[in-house]
């Protein structure tokens, strides 16, 4: 091999390596334009669930809104409902001024769980016996179950007290405390 | 003195001349050197286009995934809202005044008719329905003082009975039966629409 040859091979050297170099940024240029397409695709499909949430939010939001301002109306009040205070109006409904009625069990802080996960997560219960004047203790129901509002009477029980005009009364009077109670809303 | 400039004398070739086709690589060689210029020029410039493109799309997938975790943070917190209104809803439901229907039970009672016993008590995994027991003596024929008592419940109060089970003892009945309101009303009515 001669000084020719060699010139011949180096040169020839540099077209192959001139070609190879090339044939590299190609690769490298199309991988970079399958990385950019890929990368469209990903953000036109997360556009499209994106669009598709938000057109369900907003039916779920119109559908619901009802329901959920009745909530907010009532969790102002419910929010504020402790055990301490569910007791407290308890007791003031049946020593109020205007209650004068003989009752023979007046249990009010009978605490019991409710719902696990659900918004009223437990009750207080005021169990409590009375005898008294038929008129006068049925009237004490229905003002109890109309100022006491949050509350739900539970169970009623109804006998014929020891005088003609005496009823004997039991019942089971449940105040509700909500998740969240004694938490100011944020 | 004569000058002795030309010392290299004539020689022959040593090495055999290259073939006349092995021209084209130095022609070749520029070629492709230019050629290659430019292609890489063309594919340097269409790689940065594409690495712009990929960093656009991937910053707009990064704010659209944001703005779909944010519209899911929403919902579940709607669902969350819904769910607590729907046991409220249950809650108040459940809470329709007792004493009236006492009072209808008491009101319904004829002149001969005794109330010896009655409760009312709400079922436990569905306070709307309530659990209503009544013992009482009435005269003969009992059952048209309890048809009576239903009756009135069912107009004044829409609830209608069910399972019922009466047990006589002379003139005195013990009745038991199922209270359940008649359709859905009240707030259950208003959450349902």
């Amino acid at each position: 091999m001669n000084n020719k040859h060699l010139a011949c091979t180096l040169i020839g050297g540099l077209i192959a390596l001139m070609l190879w170099g090339t044939l590299q940024m190609f690769k490298k240029q199309g991988l970079k334009v399958q990385e950019a397409q890929n990368a469209k695709q990903v953000a036109e499909s997360t556009k499209v669930a994106c669009g598709a949430a938000k057109a369900a939010l907003e039916v779920v939001d119109n559908n619901s809104r009802d329901l959920r301002d009745y909530l907010s109306q009532w969790d102002i009040e419910l929010r504020d409902q402790t055990f301490e205070v569910a007791q407290a109006k308890m007791e003031q409904q049946i020593s109020g001024q205007n209650t004068q009625l003989t009752f023979l069990r007046r249990d009010t802080a009978d605490r019991k769980p409710f719902s696990k996960d659900g918004y009223v997560r437990e009750t207080v219960n005021a169990n409590l016996t009375l005898e008294d004047d038929f008129v006068k203790s049925l009237a004490w129901l229905g003002d109890t179950e109309a100022t006491m509002i949050t509350s739900r009477v539970h169970s009623c029980r109804i006998k014929k007290g020891q005088a003609a005009d005496r009823i004997h009364m039991e019942i089971t009077i449940m105040t509700p405390i909500v998740d969240g109670a004694g938490n100011k809303k944020s | 003195m004569e000058p002795c400039h030309d010392l290299k004398t004539e020689r022959p070739d040593i090495g055999q001349p290259l073939p006349k086709a092995m021209m084209l690589i130095p022609m070749g060689f520029y070629l492709i050197l230019v050629g290659a210029a430019a292609l890489n020029t063309l594919f340097y410039f269409q790689y940065r286009s594409a690495e712009t493109q990929r960093l656009h799309f991937e910053q707009e997938n990064a704010s659209q995934e944001q703005i779909l975790n944010e519209t899911k943070k929403r919902r579940s917190e709607i669902d969350l809202e819904k769910k607590r209104a729907k046991d409220l809803v249950g809650w108040v439901d459940g809470s329709d005044p007792l004493q009236p229907v006492v009072m209808t039970v008491i009101r319904s009672m004829d002149a001969n008719s005794v109330i010896e016993e009655l409760s009312l008590t709400r079922k436990p995994d569905d306070a709307s329905s309530i659990l209503f027991g009544l013992k009482f003596s009435a005269d003969p024929p009992q059952e048209t003082q309890l048809n009576k008592t239903l009756e009135e419940i069912q107009n004044k109060h829409s609830y209608g009975a069910f399972y019922k089970r009466s047990t006589q003892k002379g003139d005195q009945v013990t009745f038991n039966c199922e209270l359940v309101p008649e359709g859905t009303r009240g707030v259950a009515a208003a959450a349902a629409q």
